[in-house]
This record gives structure tokens, sequence and C-alpha cells, in this order.
């Protein structure tokens, strides 16, 4: 199964098959491939887990 | 594409009286014979009628109908090898006439269509005319089904119909005979090869899963029940003209459009991607059968791949293809394929026959088949299709299914089919299911948002300012504010920051919240660890959360503040708030869960999210400053969340339970009385032993009036429990389903005595959640649908510290909410009817065995059901099932616990090993605690070392495959954790040792002890355990019988010899009696005990026949039998006369069939020194071989006991009759041996003596010698001839029977032995005979040529010998032979000598008839070379001079052959 990597306005990162449209509120990220290599490359790109909101705010 | 078509031949007419049982049959005849007495195979058809009838006339078309066809007057018996159908000449129906007041049709309608039908003895149909008006009555007709199909029906009604309106207005009906009859069909059916069928089929069903594994409502029993209903429901015709419009386009048959939608709808419910349905195919595809009533259906096993991916257009075409191969294949006999699925789930598609008014005369009715609530499957769809309409029905088994589960299910495939027949190119994945209902009962409200804006500590200071002087936590409000704003400052000023994470290592104290309350007001989040942590986790941890200050109780190694330790210099600390401005959407608190990796997780929880929870849960618990509270568990877990704040946020009092009390369910009981609880947060594990305290030692709990529990599933016993002990009757109980990722609590559920809790229910999900049930296609499941929980809104949490990955892998887009994220629980959850969820279990632990889903819960319930039990725990550990059980008062044993839970639950659930506890370990966190669970080892035992090398490879075995360092021989295969994947292991090891061992043994005897005395050498035959060759209902019965200690089929040539003898009752051709005169003293003490010991030895000796009561002629072996020895003296009188007299007298006193033993001995002293023996037996029990065995074991040890006393008895025989019995049942299964035979013997004829009489009466016979010399000679010429000199003794016999027949082609039956071993030392006695046909063709030749011939063709018979005669008979062109030879070396008898001039062995005087015409044995002598030939003959059968002429002929060629080996045999032929 293909996924594609996600991403929503907190920047908060996730995975979605790649098939049945991307559900409103996320993005693209612009990477496609199986579970774990999409979840890799999640692992390297998401860097600082706090969401956007709270990180703007400190 | 291979059909039958190829060698299509018309049917012919047999008349045949009787026949075999068409596969179909034979198959329905079993399952009827497993379930007897049941209504499960009627097919009761009615008719109600208005207008006048006359009865009498319907009787007269009812026989006339009756007479067509003659499977409508066919009854079933047992035969010799197999059932065979019986025609009766008798057209007489069973019908009545009964006049009955119009209220009481229905029942006797229901009572008359549910009786069963006893095929051995009632015709297959009968009738019943109910009469309660002039002109209204009921006409009711309950055919079995062995006799007929749905498709007989229409035939039935047709000629009904014709034959009573003709009749009653005085013409003569025109019906045309039928062409041909059932057994017509029967017969040519068994006459063709199965062998290609059966070869596809094996191939199809390679590797298929067991079953369609369906989510029960109820648990399987232990016994399949049959008790079922019916569901009926309509298509839309819309939806069927689709169907058939879809169809046509994509060149299906709308069967294939129907099949595929079900298949679809099994694999969204099970998620299997392998499913085999059955399936009914007509089988009537030869014209000759339209027009004929019968049982023609076969339910064909159809294997079906969904993966979901694929379109529904795409299943069509391969589900298309598949039926069109497997239908060419539909006459296999699909009982003999070897590890066939269970097909627990059916599909059919039938055109439904015109259900316009049936016209009898004046009268008209319209017909119907009634339910028999009975059920032959978990589930059967059935489609009806009219022409126009298609109409359904589901039968199901109501022992696994309620009628709503199958309602909805009905309304999901008509909601899939209607979408998949409008959009088949939609993949099958995405076909809707779910119902506008249940979409409404499953549709989320959108979560609601309190939306908070303060942070905890901030409602916290709000609160305490409010109830200032209340207490907190044994301090006062402003007290516990106070202190902790010092802490916070002090922890400020060891640097901790607003967004950094503070560990805490403290013991659960008031200091405890205190810290808490002082980290967040420092706008931190605290990171929880108990101090009992080991360091290594406690380092993981804090260097995992990035912590930099760590506050513990004391100083310490890596601890930066010790309150205690620093009490002054935080006192030092200003008082008032800090004010900090802190984010809601900061972290609160990081709480560390073990992940299913090993590495530990930390869930980062927000502010909001905590105060999203207590704003959800407002309403519902309505906590307040009255209340007061526990700190029950450790705040490494989330329910002291809801503990705490669920206190500190409403001015409750919150009562810390230190971890020793709350460890002790009597001390913790004192404490809720004592310091006056309200509100009690339980799990399940604490709660059930609160419960067991209270139930031994009652106390009320009189301020309670809130529980709620949470952490793991609630079991109902513990919740029927509480209410009956009356502790806290106001207390509302609420069960709640929580996840720390999402915080603390998901749903609720408020148990009252009243609302039953049966199953683990959790509810509905707070306001500020929703939920969702996705199937593994990421679906949502229907109601009842075991699916994955998954959970959104505002308490899903930030995720887990630094792993992004993990965190992206389980918090997923919510497809409701834009941008907002759902959590994927692992959770197995399903919907129930009334929009509460039930908790299932973690998808983890979801074992399958054998295509069973295991739901641990289910065998927790059972457990906890035991008196003995007290609490228990079910787990899952490394795919076994271990079940920890803390007895009550009085320790029930293991072997009580398991039977109580095999009786109520199917074997693949019984735990493999049972644990007994003092109490269930608990986490700091109240659960289960797994990881302190012992290992399901031993329980201490002394050791007894193995004895013998058996018990040695057996315990080696054992501890291999366990991996344990020692097994001693008292230890048992479950207690040290076996189950039936390992059983398999110990046989492979022990089979590598040398040793074989059916599996079956060690869960019957699963100590080292007794399992290894079932061990055999790994090249001898299986061990079979007693019953194991019968039905299981047989088994159950015969088990049941008092003294039968084992009970196997007959053997198809006892039963011949039974049949022979209830044939000829006069000349009783297998009653024997042999009378020895024995040159010996008789030692009457001896020999009394010689024979008692001979009946405790052989169980064939304890062997009687029951040929009425099970499903099959049985023999039952009993535990003891009366030893059948008298003993006389015969002095001075005419003693030649007295023993005559006893013979005869022994001869003409046949034996009870069901009385043990079926033999008899009689000693008659003749002189001090020499006694007669005479012994008589059932033939039916011993062979000749084994007679002469058992003959020389009573004078071998007469002899050795006279001598010396002493000598104890020897060991039972190793082997068994039952073998035998089994490996005759494999031959005659053998699709292999059946065809050898077949083509072997297709149309040949044992007839040899022709126009001779055909009564058998007394028994001739005549003997010849067969001197040392000759006997020698013949040995040589078997060795120059490659062969043995039995094939040389048969060619004697050929050459000799073609010279008195005058026949070239020469049939002879031969005498086989089908002893696994011929010549092992301790074997066992009885009946191991066969007779297989044997023909040559006498062409002309060397003599030398004719023995190779014969012995080649004895060696290609050896692999088939065991097939019975019975099977093989009906190739023949008839079922006689009239010629038999059996080859025989008996016992040496040692230490005895018998007086007869004439061979050692043989007896002075001797009955043995047979029922051949000439049956010839050749008797080697044990103690010399010599031979005997002896000929039996019915005198009334074979004239005296043809069977002299016989003997002379087979000495003269005996001679001729050994003169001259390479000279033409054809001289001596005439």
């Amino acid at each position: 199964m293909t996924y594609i990597v996600v991403v929503n306005d907190e920047e908060q990162y996730s995975i979605w098959p790649a098939d049945p449209e991307i559900p409103a509120g996320w993005t693209d990220a612009q990477r496609r491939g199986s579970e774990e290599e999409c979840l890799a490359h999640i692992e390297k790109v998401w860097t600082d887990m706090r969401p956007r909101s709270l990180r703007e705010r400190i | 594409m291979t059909t039958v078509e190829h060698r299509w031949q018309p049917l012919k007419r047999g008349n045949l009286e009787t026949a075999p049982l068409s596969y179909g049959q034979r198959a329905l005849w079993f399952l009827d014979r497993l379930t007897p007495g049941t209504a499960l195979h009627n097919i009761p058809w009615v008719l109600r009628l208005e207008g006048q009838v006359d009865a009498g006339l319907l009787r007269e078309c009812l026989e006339t109908i009756v007479g067509r066809h003659d499977i409508l007057r066919t009854v079933f018996t047992t035969s010799v090898a197999e059932p065979y159908q019986v025609v009766r000449a008798s057209i007489a129906i069973d019908m009545a006439l009964v006049e009955c007041p119009s209220e009481a049709v229905e029942d006797l309608v229901r009572v008359e269509a549910r009786r069963p039908f006893d095929l051995e003895r009632d015709l297959p149909v009968r009738a019943r005319l109910l009469r309660w008006a002039p002109d209204a009555c009921v006409l009711l007709v309950v055919f079995h089904h062995i006799a007929c199909d749905g498709l007989s029906l229409p035939v039935f009604e047709h000629e009904l119909a014709v034959l009573y309106t003709a009749r009653s207005e005085g013409r003569t009906p025109k019906l045309p005979a039928p062409a041909v009859q059932y057994t017509d069909y029967a017969a040519w059916q068994r006459e063709q090869d199965p062998r290609e069928d059966l070869d596809y089929w094996q191939r199809r069903l390679a590797g298929a899963p067991e079953r369609v594994a369906l989510h029960t409502d109820r648990p399987r029993p232990p016994v399949r029940s049959t008790a079922g209903a019916t569901h009926a429901f309509d298509l839309p015709r819309e939806v069927s003209e689709r169907v058939r419009a879809l169809a046509m386009t994509e060149e299906v048959t709308p069967f294939v459009v129907l099949f595929a939608a079900f298949a679809v709808l099994l694999h969204r419910y099970t998620g299997q991607d392998d499913l085999v349905i059955a399936s009914p195919v007509a089988g009537r595809d030869r014209i000759e059968l339209e027009e004929l009533i019968g049982y023609f259906v076969t339910m064909l096993p159809l294997r079906t791949r969904v993966d979901g991916g694929e379109s529904f257009h795409e299943l069509l075409a391969a589900v298309g293809r598949d039926v069109m191969e497997d239908l060419d294949h539909h006459r296999a006999p699909l009982d003999m394929i070897a590890d066939r699925p269970l097909m627990n789930v059916a599909f059919g598609a039938h055109s439904a026959h015109d259900t316009g008014p049936l016209r009898l005369g004046d009268a008209t009715g319209v017909p119907r088949v009634l339910t028999t609530d009975t059920a032959k499957f978990d589930l059967l769809l059935s489609v009806f299709d009219d022409g126009r309409h298609l109409r359904a029905e589901i039968e199901y088994n109501t022992g696994l299914f309620d009628a709503t589960t199958i309602e909805r299910m009905a309304g999901h495939w008509r909601t899939l089919l209607a979408a998949a027949a409008e959009a088949p190119r939609t993949a099958v994945s995405e076909l809707p299911l779910l119902s506008d209902e249940e979409r409404d009962l499953t549709r989320m409200a959108a979560p609601v948002s309190q939306e908070e804006n303060t942070c905890l500590h901030e409602r916290f200071e709000a609160v305490a300012a409010l109830h200032r002087e209340r207490t907190a936590v044994e301090v006062t409000y402003e007290e516990l504010n106070t202190r902790a704003n010092r802490l916070a400052r002090h922890l400020r000023a060891r640097g901790v920051r607003p967004g950094d994470r503070v560990g805490l290592l403290l013991e659960r104290t008031p200091r405890q919240v205190e810290a808490v309350l002082a980290v967040l007001k420092a706008g931190a989040a605290y990171v929880p660890i108990a101090p009992e942590t080991p360091r290594d986790r406690v380092a993981f941890v804090l260097a995992d959360a990035g912590v930099q200050v760590v506050v513990a109780d004391r100083v310490g190694e890596g601890v930066t503040v010790g309150l205690l330790d620093e009490e002054m210099a935080i006192a030092a600390h200003p008082s008032g708030n800090l004010g900090l401005a802190v984010a809601p959407g900061s972290t609160a608190y990081v709480i560390y869960t073990s992940g299913s990796t090993g590495r530990p997780k930390g869930v980062l929880v927000t502010h909001a999210n905590v105060a999203e929870l207590f704003a959800a849960t407002e309403e519902r618990f309505g906590p307040g400053p009255d209340d007061v509270w526990t700190l029950f568990h450790s705040y490494t877990f989330d329910f002291s969340v809801w503990e705490m704040w669920g206190a500190l946020l409403y001015g409750g009092r919150l009562v810390v339970v230190p971890k020793e009390i709350a460890r002790s369910p009597e001390d913790f009981a004192l404490l809720l009385q004592q310091e006056r609880v309200t509100c009690l947060s339980q799990t399940p594990s604490a709660f059930g032993q609160l419960v067991g305290l209270v139930e031994e030692t009652p106390r009320a709990f009189r301020d309670l009036r809130l529980v709620v529990f949470g952490g793991e599933a609630l079991q109902p016993h513990h919740v029927r429990r509480w209410f009956a002990t009356g502790a806290a009757p106001q207390a509302r109980l609420c069960n709640m389903y929580g996840i720390t990722e999402t915080t603390v609590h998901v749903t609720a559920y408020d148990i009252t005595p009243e609302t039953p809790f049966g199953r683990s229910v959790i509810g509905r999900p707070l306001p500020h959640l929703s939920v969702e049930v996705l199937d593994r296609h990421g679906r949502a499941v229907p109601v009842g649908v075991p699916g994955e929980l998954f959970v959104g809104g505002f308490g899903v949490t930030r995720g887990y510290v630094g792993r992004p990955g993990l965190t992206a892998q389980r918090f997923l887009p919510d497809p409701a909410v834009p941008g907002a994220r759902r959590y994927r629980s692992g959770d197995l959850v399903r919907w129930l009817p009334d929009g509460n969820l039930e908790y299932l279990g973690r998808i983890d632990d979801q074992v399958k065995i054998r295509g069973f889903r295991i739901e641990p819960g289910e065998i927790h319930q059972v457990l906890a059901d035991h008196p003995g039990v007290r609490s228990c725990v079910v787990v899952v550990d490394e795919g076994r099932l271990v079940a920890y059980v803390v007895p009550g008062a009085e320790r029930p044993r293991t072997a009580e616990l398991r039977a109580h839970l095999a009786d109520r639950l199917p074997e693949y659930m019984v735990p493999s090993a049972i644990v007994f506890l003092d109490r269930i370990p608990l986490t700091a966190n109240g659960k289960v605690d797994r990881r302190a669970l012992p290992e399901a080892g031993r329980e201490e035992r002394a050791y007894d070392p193995p004895r013998g090398p058996v018990e040695q490879a057996l315990a080696d075995a054992l501890s291999e495959v366990l991996k344990l360092e020692w097994v001693g021989r008292d230890d048992n295969f479950f207690e040290l954790g076996g189950d039936s994947v390992r059983s398999i292991q110990v046989a492979g090891r022990l089979r590598r040792a040398g040793y074989a061992l059916p599996l079956d043994v060690l869960f019957a005897h699963p100590t080292v002890s007794s399992a290894a005395t079932r061990v055999t050498r790994a090249e001898e035959g299986p061990r079979l355990e007693p019953f194991a060759l019968l039905g299981a209902g047989d088994r159950e019965r015969a088990s049941a019988l008092g003294d039968v200690v084992d009970a196997y089929p007959m053997t198809s040539m006892q039963l011949a010899m039974v049949y022979h003898m209830e044939l000829e009752p006069e000349r009783r051709p297998y009653h024997n009696v042999n009378s020895y005169r024995v040159a010996a003293a008789l030692d009457e003490e001896a020999l009394r005990r010689v024979v008692a010991e001979a009946v405790e030895r052989h169980p064939v000796l304890r062997t009687s026949f029951d040929l009425v009561s099970f499903g099959e002629p049985v023999q039952l072996v009993h535990r003891s039998a009366p030893s059948p020895l008298t003993i006389e003296d015969l002095d001075g009188a005419d003693q030649q006369a007295a023993i005559t007299e006893l013979v005869e007298r022994e001869w003409s006193t046949p034996f009870a069939l069901g009385t043990a033993p079926l033999f008899r001995v009689t000693a008659q002293r003749l002189s001090p020194n020499a006694f007669q023996l005479t012994l008589t037996e059932h033939h039916a029990i011993l062979d000749g071989w084994s007679f002469t065995s058992l003959v020389a074991e009573i004078l071998n040890r007469h002899a050795l006991l006279r001598e010396h006393p002493e000598t104890p008895q020897a060991p039972p025989p190793e082997s068994r009759f039952s073998q035998f019995v089994a490996l005759e049942r494999a031959a005659s299964a053998s699709a292999e041996s059946r065809a050898f035979w077949k083509e072997r013997l297709t149309s040949l004829d044992g007839t040899l003596f022709t126009g001779l009489g055909t009564t058998a009466t007394t028994a001739h016979s005549i003997d010849r010698e067969v001197t040392n010399e000759l006997s020698r000679a013949m040995a040589r010429l078997g060795a120059a001839a490659g062969a043995g000199m039995k094939s040389v003794a048969l060619a004697a016999h050929l050459v000799a029977l073609s010279r008195v027949t005058g026949r070239t082609e020469v049939v002879t039956g031969l005498g086989v032995n089908g002893r696994v071993e011929e010549e092992a030392g301790a074997e066992a006695l009885g009946l191991f005979l066969n007779t297989v046909p044997f023909a040559v063709r006498l062409d002309g030749g060397t003599w030398i040529d004719l023995v190779r011939q014969v012995h080649r063709q004895e060696t290609s018979i050896m692999p088939h010998r065991r097939v019975p005669f019975a099977a093989l008979a009906r190739h023949m062109s008839n079922w006689n032979l009239d010629a038999n030879f059996g080859f025989n070396r008996f016992h040496a008898l040692a230490g005895v000598r018998i007086d007869d001039e004439r061979i050692g062995c043989a007896p002075t005087m001797r009955y043995e008839p047979n029922h051949f015409t000439l049956s010839v044995g050749f008797v080697q002598d044990p103690a010399s070379d010599r031979a005997l030939l002896i000929a039996d003959y019915p005198a009334s059968k074979l004239p005296h001079t043809v069977a002299a002429d016989y003997a002379d002929s087979y000495l003269r060629a005996v001679h001729a052959m050994v003169g001259q080996p390479y000279s033409n045999y054809r001289k001596e032929l005439r």
C-alpha cells in the first residue's frame, strides 16, 4: 500500500493512503512511498513537534 | 474444459432393488447419523386447500407417486461395507386424516414437520391431511432430504395435481413413467472414476482456511447445535433488475453476481481475504433426471479470494471463472477430500418454482415449504428468483447469532449488492454496507469544546481562593496553594522555565500533589516516575523527555531538589501565586506507556486536554466541594489525573492512598469507610479484589456515590457480584474506556442493577470526543462487526515525545474535522445495536487458532463462573492461552477447571495452562501486571525421573520443545505449558527419535508416564485412542456404557460372517468348534488362570457385537468378561461318545452376539496324563492364525503354570485389532485402491460351478496330506521362481480348479491377512482376514512362469488387500465367489503334544463351515515340513466326487510342477 506524507496548519505531520483524496486541512508534503518510507521521512523532517500556534505564542 | 459430457452415456434403467448411496446421499446419511432424531433434514411441504378434498383419492394419488418414484419407498440400511438403499415393493404411504379444530392445525403441522425419520425403517415421505371444515384443510407432506431436494418439489406438485384432478374427474391421468430411477443414478455415479475430480478439489482447496471466522453474538458451544431460524427479505425490484443487467454485461450468471456480493460482505465482516463458501449445485445436469424426485444437490466448497482492492467487476470475472470450473467437477465425492474446510457458511441461488395456486380437483391452494427451525450451517443465504423478483432468506444458527444481527446483515448485503450492481467499477472495500439507521447510530456529533482558556493550576488557584478553609489534601486549599507557590519559586530558582519538563520521583504522599501543582505553576510539565523504577528506566525517561530538573523526596544522585531536605529553603519563598503566562496548549504532563517494541513512549498531554475532559464530564458526574476522592492510582498512570483534578478543580477533598493500603483490599475498604469517600476510581482488577473482600466480610460504604472503572476491560461477573453484596446500593457505577493518548477517558457507560452488563460495554464517547470503528480498509464497520477504534476530538494529545514517526503513524488525519487528527487505538470494538460500544480486546492480542478468533475475555468469564475461582486472568502468551487463577476457600483441581472450561467452550478456547496464584499481581497503576505473572511453567513437585527409553525420549522431547531443563515422569504436558501446536512439535521430535505419538494422546494423557504407554515405534501403525473410530454421536453413546472400555466399527468380514450366520441359522457357517486331545495332565487351577488371563489380555475375547444401537454396526470391548471355561471328568465312561456329544452340543449352541465372550472352552479329563480341549468360537472374533495362537497360548501357559505356578501374567499384546479396523477403513476410502480393483474386477464372475444346488447344508470336508518331501520340493520351486511357497500352493489350486471345472479363466477368493506385521512377537488376536478375488487366465506356459505370474499378481494386490470384499464385489458381474483359498502356517506348540496322527495342530474333531462352495486351506505343520490340504464344501452344493477330484488334481499338479517345472502346465488342464 502506498502512502503520502501530509502536514496540517499546525505543522503536524501524518500519513494518508495515496489514493483517496487528502482530508481537508491537510496538504501533501510531497513524499510518497510505503508506510515505512513515509514514517522515516517524517522522522527526519518533523524536528520541532510543538504545534505551530504554541511555538509562535512562546 | 473437461466435462462429464465427454463421457456422456444415457443412464440405463436397471430395475435395481438395491444400490449404493450416491455421494451426496452418503454424506447426508452420515450427517443424519451424527445428529439422529432431529428434523435437520426434513422438508415439510404444506398446502392449505380451499374446497372439498377426497382423502381416499388423495392417498391413492400419493401412493401412485410413491410407486412412480422408487426413491420414495426406499429405506437405508448399513451393509457390510457401507450404507446402501433398498427399494421396497409396497407403495403404502404413512398418511393420516386428522379432523381437528382450526386452531390446532398450526401446532399439529409444526409437530409433524419436525418429527424425525428413521431412515432404516420409515419411508422417506409421510403425509397428513388436517381438516377442520368440509372445505378447508391442510395437506402436509414431509420428505426426508435424502429422497428429495428443492427441484423435486415441482415434480411432485405437478404429478399430484395431474393425478388428483384427472381421477376426480373420472379420467385416466396421463403421466409417462420415469425413464430411470434414483438407484440407476446412484449406481451410475458410483461407477464413475472419482480420481480426476478429487484431484481437482484437492488442488483447489489446498491451504484454504478452515472456516469463515464470523464474529458471533455468543461463544461457540462445545458441541454444535442445530437450532436455527430463518430471516426472509425481499430485494427491491430495481436491484433485481440491475443484478440481471449486470450479469448480462459481465457475461456471468446472476448467481455469480449475488455470490460475489455475499463474498464481499463476508470479507468486509471478517477481514478474511480467502473464503470458502458452500454452495448447492442442483446436480440434475442429465436430461433423464429432470423429472425425478430425489436428492441430487451437492454442496460445493467455492473458494474465493477477495483482497478489497479489486473492483467488483474484476471480482465477478474471477468468481465467474472459478465457479465454471468448480461446477465441472461437481460430481466429486466431496466427503473424501482430505482437509476439507468446514464450510460453515453457505450461499445458494435458486429459481423459485411457480408459486401460483395448485389445483387438486375442486380445491386449490398455494404450496410452500415450512421452516423446521434448524440450521445446517452457521449461516446460509439463499436467493430465489421467480423470473421477476429476487427474494432472499438467511437461515442461521440461533446458538451463535441474534435475530437482529442477521436482520442487519441482510440489510448490509442488500445495500452492498445495490451499490455494486450500480457501480461495478468500485473497489469492493469501498462499497457501502451501512443502513441509514446505522449511519445515524454511529454518526458522531461533532466534538464539543469548552474552549478553556485557563491552565489547570490557574483553575486550581481560583478554586483555592473560593474554598480557602476546606481540606484539599490533608491540608487546606489555602495551605496547599501556598506550599505549591513556594515550591514553584524554588523550582524557578533551580532553573525551571515555562516549556520545560520536570522529573518527579516521589512517593505517594500529599507532597506529590504539591509538586505537580508547583511544576505547573512554574510553567513546566511534570514527568512522573515511580521511586521504585529501575535506574536504567529512570535514566531513559529523563533523557527521552529532556528533563533537566528532578524533584525527589530526598536528595540523591541525579536529584535536583530533595523536598524533605530542602524544606527550609522552600518555605523561605514568597507564598503568592506566580501568575506566569502559560498557554493552555502547553504540555501539562508526560506519561510514559510501554510500547509494543519494548521502548516506552512519553505521551504529551496539555492543560487544554485535561480541561476539556472535565468540562465534558462535569454535567454527568457533578463533582463538588462535598466530594471525597481517593488518589488510589500511581501518578504514572493517568487515572490519577482524573482523581486528582476531580477533587482539586471542584473544592473536593483528595485522600492520598498509600501504596501499602492500595494493595491491601482490607485496609483500603477500611479507608473508604473512615474517610467517607464519595468518588472512587478503580481498575476492574482492583475492584475484583474489593468485591471478593466484601463478599467474605460484608460491609457498607454509605458515602460512596460514584465508582468509575477504567484501565482495563470490566468483567460482568464483578459487577453482578458487587450488586449482590449490597455494599453501596446508592453508588453509581460507570464503566469508562480510556487511552492515555486521548486523555484518560474516552467513553462512558452507566451501569445499574437494572441494566444488564452481560458483556464489556463501554458506552458512548464523551462529548468532547468522536469515535469511529473502522475495518482494515479504513471503512466504517456496521453494527455488530468488530473493527478498530479511532478517537478524534479535543482529548487527542500532542503525540509522543521525540517520536515524530510513531506519532505520525498513530495520530492520523481526521477527515471529519479539517486539519484535526484522530488517534488509532489498536483496540478492537464493535457497535451494539443500542449505540453503545463493546470492547473486544487489543488487536495485537487477537489470536486465531484454526481460523477461530480467540477472545480471552470470554474465557475469563467462563472461568470466573466456577465457584472455586475467586478471580482470574487469561492471557495470550506467545500464541498460547494461559489462565491464572486465584482460588476461593477451596482450591479446585486443575482437571476440574479444565473440564469446566471444556464443557462450556470449544476446545480451541481452553487454556493450555492453568496456574494458581495467591493474588493477581497488579501494577502500580492497578492493572494486571502481566510481566509479574509467573511463567506458566510448572508447579513445584518432586522430580521423579523418566523410566525406560520411551519415557526418556518423551521427556527429552518435552523439555526441548517447552524449553525446560528437565521433565519428570509425572509432569503434565499442559501444566508445563503445552498446547496443540507444541504437541505437534513434540511428536516431531519423537519421530526423529524413532517413536510415533498420535497427536491427541498428549491431550487425553498429558503426563509423561501415561502418554509413554501410548507411544509406539515409529514404523508401526498409529495407536488409536479408545472409541476413536466411531462418529461423535456413537462415541458418546458407547463411552457412556458403563463397562465398555473401547468400541469400533465392525469390519466388512465380520459383518459378512454375522450376516451369513443370520442367513443360514441351521448351518451356522461361522460357528467353529475344534477339539484337541492333549497328551498332558490337566491342572484345573492352572487352566482356570490361563483362560481368565487370556480373556484379560485379549480385547477380542471381551468383545460383543451390536448391530442396531449405533449409527453403524459396532463391536464393544468390555472391561471384563466372565471366563468361559468348563471342566469335567470323563472317568471310565465312553469317552469318545462324551467328546462327540460335547462337540455336537457346542455346535448346536449359538452365541448371543451381544454377550462377551464369543468363545467357550471345555476341558475334559480323559486320564491322569491326557485331556480333551474343546474350543468353540464365533469366527468373527478370531481368524485361523489368531485361533491357533490362542490355543497355543492356552496350552503353553497351562504347561508353564503347572510347573511354575508363580509365573507372572504376560503383558497384553502391543498391537490391537482396532488398528486393523482403522486400516480397513482407510483402504476402503483410498481412491487409488478403488481404481486398482475396479480395473481388475469389472465384470468378473466368480461362479465356477453351475447347475448345482444353491442351499448350503451340512458341511463336508476332505483332506490330503502333503508329505515332508513334497512340501520341501514346493518350497524349492518357489525359491527358484523368486516367489514364496504360497505362490506355488496357490498356482496348484488354480490349476486344480481349472481341471475340475474345465475353465481356462479361473476365479478364486484368496484369503489375505490384513495385519500390519506378519511375524511379530506380541500381536493382537482378531479377525484380520479379507478375501480378495484372484483371477488368472490359464493360457499355457511353463509351471515356473505360472508361479511367477501368480506371485506378481499377489504382490500387486498387497497394497490394496485391505479393501473389504463387499466393496470389491460391487465391481463384479455378480457377487458370488465359488472357490476360496487360504494358506496358513500356524503356531508351534511347545511343551505339549496334541495327539493327532496327521498334523501337529489340527484338531481331532473340527467343525468349521463357511459359505463358499469350495473352500480350500493349505495348512503347514509348524513342527515339520508337512502340510495338509483341507477342502470344505457343503454337500448340497458340491458333489463329493467333484471335491475329491479337486483334491486329487491338486496333488497331481503339485507333483507335476515340482517334477518338471519347465514343462507346459497345459497338459494338466483338461
